[in-house]
């Protein structure tokens, strides 16, 4: 029971966060429940599917079929998030042009990522947990409520423990709260780029430059709580190597490139 | 298209140059009743290590090491690969993730 409570907040505490930011994100943005929602349901579904086919998807790829799977899945949303970074950073250009609240309305399409972002988020720890859940179920003598019991209350923190945190963001004031926004889903994605390289690494694809760059264990430990925590917010690792830190700075350059061009663009329309 | 031919060039230099560079070495670990066997593992430094897992129980593990960067799911009853190194001498940890009190482990490098 304490088992599955442990694993269950663990696993989702990340994707828990996760939303929270992107929620915070678009907060106000007309129907944005209904895509986030339905990435909810997409990625547990999605969960199901990977945790059922697990054995052919990890030994496909001569074996590295976990690695490029996960790699795919984070790439993918890493570039959907730089996406909707340079996106929200475009309509609120627009809103302050005084074009206001059009793009609440209009921007459907665009709100498709969301969705994406939200389901790509779950797969990966939600197939951990579906595979856990079930091999746990089948060797415990735990009995079935105590297993759902321990399940649901991790669950439950962890998603207390994101929703809190979008309470939090929120309450910062309109100016800064995007700022604060694009910056916290701009590290995501990065933190996402980098997790890449290093499964590409692992699966030979990528296989110099190993060694890592340096080693701040000392000072925050992957393994503590602090460290955790940075590991998804801002990508923290303790010991990068350079294929690391290059995927890292990508997704942020990229970033900053489109939104200075953005900004000349609308500086000459103007 | 100059370009693209300098850009595949060290594309592939860069893909090609370590992996044929270094010697190989395989080893094999068990994962017996949430542990390691052997816990302890030795291997050689400046070589490419294939690290071969056996689950023998049914469930699952997830084989992790913040030091040597890995993190990879064992499902019961299979085997995975995972691959490491060159790496300098020292101490590499390891652990199993849903079984730390018990599935620890580490790879001594010589």
């Amino acid at each position: 029971m304490l088992k599955l409570f442990i694993i269950f907040f663990r696993e989702t505490l990340e994707v828990s966060i996760i939303l929270g930011i992107i929620s915070a994100a678009t907060n106000g943005i007309k129907n944005r429940s209904i895509y986030i929602n339905s990435g909810i349901l997409l990625g547990a579904l999605g969960s199901l599917m990977i945790a059922y086919f697990a054995n052919t998807i990890f030994d496909s790829f001569s074996g590295y079929g976990q690695e490029i799977t996960n790699a795919s899945i984070l790439l993918l949303c890493s570039s959907m998030i730089v996406w909707t970074v340079i996106w929200m950073k475009y309509a609120h250009k627009k809103t302050i042009s005084k074009i206001h609240t059009a793009w609440r309305n209009k921007s459907d399409i665009s709100l498709i990522s969301l969705t994406f972002i939200t389901a790509s988020a779950i797969f990966r720890e939600g197939s951990e947990i579906v595979l856990f859940s079930y091999s746990i179920f089948i060797s415990t003598q735990d009995s079935i409520i105590q297993l759902i019991i321990g399940a649901l209350s991790g669950f439950t923190i962890a998603a207390l423990t994101g929703f809190l945190l979008y309470k939090g963001i929120i309450k910062i004031p309109g100016k800064y709260l995007f700022k604060t926004t694009s910056i916290l889903l701009s590290l995501i994605a990065a933190g996402m780029a980098s997790q890449a390289a290093n499964l590409l690494q692992s699966a030979e694809i990528m296989s110099w430059n190993q060694t890592p760059l340096w080693n701040s264990s000392w000072l925050i430990s992957q393994q503590s709580f602090i460290g955790k925590i940075l590991g998804v917010v801002v990508g923290y690792v303790e010991n990068p190597t350079g294929l690391e830190l290059a995927f890292y700075t990508a997704p942020l350059l990229v970033i900053y490139y489109m939104s200075s061009r953005l900004e000349k663009q609308s500086a000459q329309t103007s | 298209m100059k370009r693209i031919a300098y850009f595949t060039a060290i594309l592939s230099a860069l893909f090609c140059s370590n992996a044929f560079a270094y010697e190989k070495e395989i080893h094999e670990i068990e994962i017996i009743k949430n542990k390691f066997v052997p816990s302890i593992l030795k291997a050689s430094k400046n070589k490419v290590l294939k690290i071969k897992i056996f689950n023998r129980d049914k469930t699952i593990e997830e084989f992790e090491s913040f030091d040597l960067k890995r993190e990879k799911i064992v499902p019961g009853k299979r085997k995975i690969t995972i691959t490491v190194g060159p790496l300098k001498p020292g101490e590499y940890g390891f652990f199993g993730e849903f079984h730390p009190e018990t599935a620890q482990g580490k790879l001594v490098v010589q």
